[in-house]
């Protein structure tokens, strides 16, 4: 005789035993949120000018919730396709643990208390700024072209390239040259990231019909057009040193990261077909790179940077005890 | 052989404390994001107050 199989109950599912509060987490997408937290904070330091430190962690807070909040707007309208995919079928709406309908009316409600809190505590330009990233990444990339084209990555990837420049406006309360320069460093380093996590995931994204460009355009289409972005993100990556955001140590290290960047794009273009580590190996390092730049830019850009922090600590003590 | 499914009675006693302790966790969790976001307003209040 077979015995019943013993049931966990911490295993039951949201349907039968409610959400947890780990579901709610899950549909923040908290390991996108890190990268999009980072880089707005980034343009936060190197902005000219001086923000309260109380309203600069605001300002990364709403950016944070607001990410956040549209990646669970995404999760809701995306429900479909994620059960079908491996890499999205455990998220919380497809394993059954959340309601569609709450978690759109949780991504719908952090949004407009993210936008309203960035506007009325920091200023208007960053509130708008961060209501427009959040209409681009649920409409214009979700709803629109994710389905439709497979330049979804290139135009979609606007939304993720945003938040240094909302940083940027947190502190200054405009949009000048040099943070559109931010931007763009993460809008040309989106589709060779992108397209090296979906050349060993292709077979997902062709089950759920999204039609990537290792999809659409096949993988030797897909590695060169992935060299081409690497080489073009070198000159645009040097923009923040030309216009004098940061010195030559970043410059240096920025054509040393984007060679390492170009030789990774190298790799996968003269890697076999069926051959994925290569593609794996990009993918790492694209996140490496990202983060590397942005810090670099940061210690650059203010040389007593580490000073600063203390200070900050110091000031927000200050505050606490008066 | 096929494994044999795992039922769920949503009556059994212990589905019903998990549920509870779940609702525990969510009121505790939305209790603490609202006491948040008041000290996070009240804060912003007093800054903007002695900034003007």
């Amino acid at each position: 005789m077979t015995a019943r199989p013993e049931l966990s109950l911490r295993d039951l599912s949201g349907s039968i035993a409610g959400p947890r509060v780990s579901d709610y987490i899950a549909l923040l997408k908290p390991r996108v949120m890190s990268l999009v937290v980072f880089s707005g904070f980034a343009g936060l330091v190197v902005a000219p000018g001086s923000i309260h430190p109380l309203i600069a962690a605001v300002a990364i807070l709403c950016i944070a919730v607001g990410a956040g909040a549209s990646g669970a707007i995404n999760m809701w309208f995306d429900r479909d396709i994620d059960a079908i995919m491996s890499r999205t079928k455990s998220r919380p709406i497809p394993a059954g643990n959340v309601d569609p309908n709450e978690a759109l009316g949780f991504g719908l409600v952090l949004s407009f208390l993210s936008v309203l809190l960035m506007g009325m505590a920091v200023n208007w330009t960053a509130g708008s700024l961060l209501a427009f990233t959040i209409f681009f990444y649920v409409v214009i990339y979700t709803m629109w072209l994710k389905r439709r084209t497979p330049q979804n990555i290139v135009i979609g990837g606007a939304s993720g390239a945003f938040p240094p420049m909302i940083g940027w406006a947190a502190v200054t309360g405009d949009i000048s040259l040099a943070s559109i320069s931010l931007f763009l460093l993460i809008f040309m380093w989106t589709p060779p990231h992108f397209w090296a996590l979906s050349l060993y995931r292709e077979g997902d994204y062709a089950k759920a019909g999204v039609p990537m460009m290792p999809v659409v355009a096949g993988a030797r289409s897909t590695k060169l057009q992935m060299l081409v972005y690497t080489l073009l993100l070198l000159p645009i990556a040097l923009v923040p040193f030309l216009l004098h955001v940061a010195g030559p140590v970043y410059a240096v290290a920025a054509v040393l990261l984007n060679l390492g960047f170009i030789r990774h794009a190298w790799r996968v273009l003269k890697s076999p077909q069926g051959i994925m580590g290569p593609a794996r190996a990009m993918f790492r390092y694209s996140l490496l790179y990202l983060f590397l730049h942005f810090a670099l830019l940061m210690i650059d850009c203010n040389p007593g940077i580490i000073a600063r922090a203390i200070d900050l600590v110091h000031a927000l003590q200050a505050g606490v005890i008066e | 052989m096929a494994e044999p499914a795992k039922t769920v009675n949503k009556a059994d006693p212990a589905v019903l404390a998990e549920r509870r302790r779940r609702q525990r966790g969510r009121n505790w969790a939305v209790l603490l994001a609202l006491v948040a976001f008041v000290v996070v307003v009240y804060a912003i209040t007093i800054v903007k107050l002695k900034g003007s």
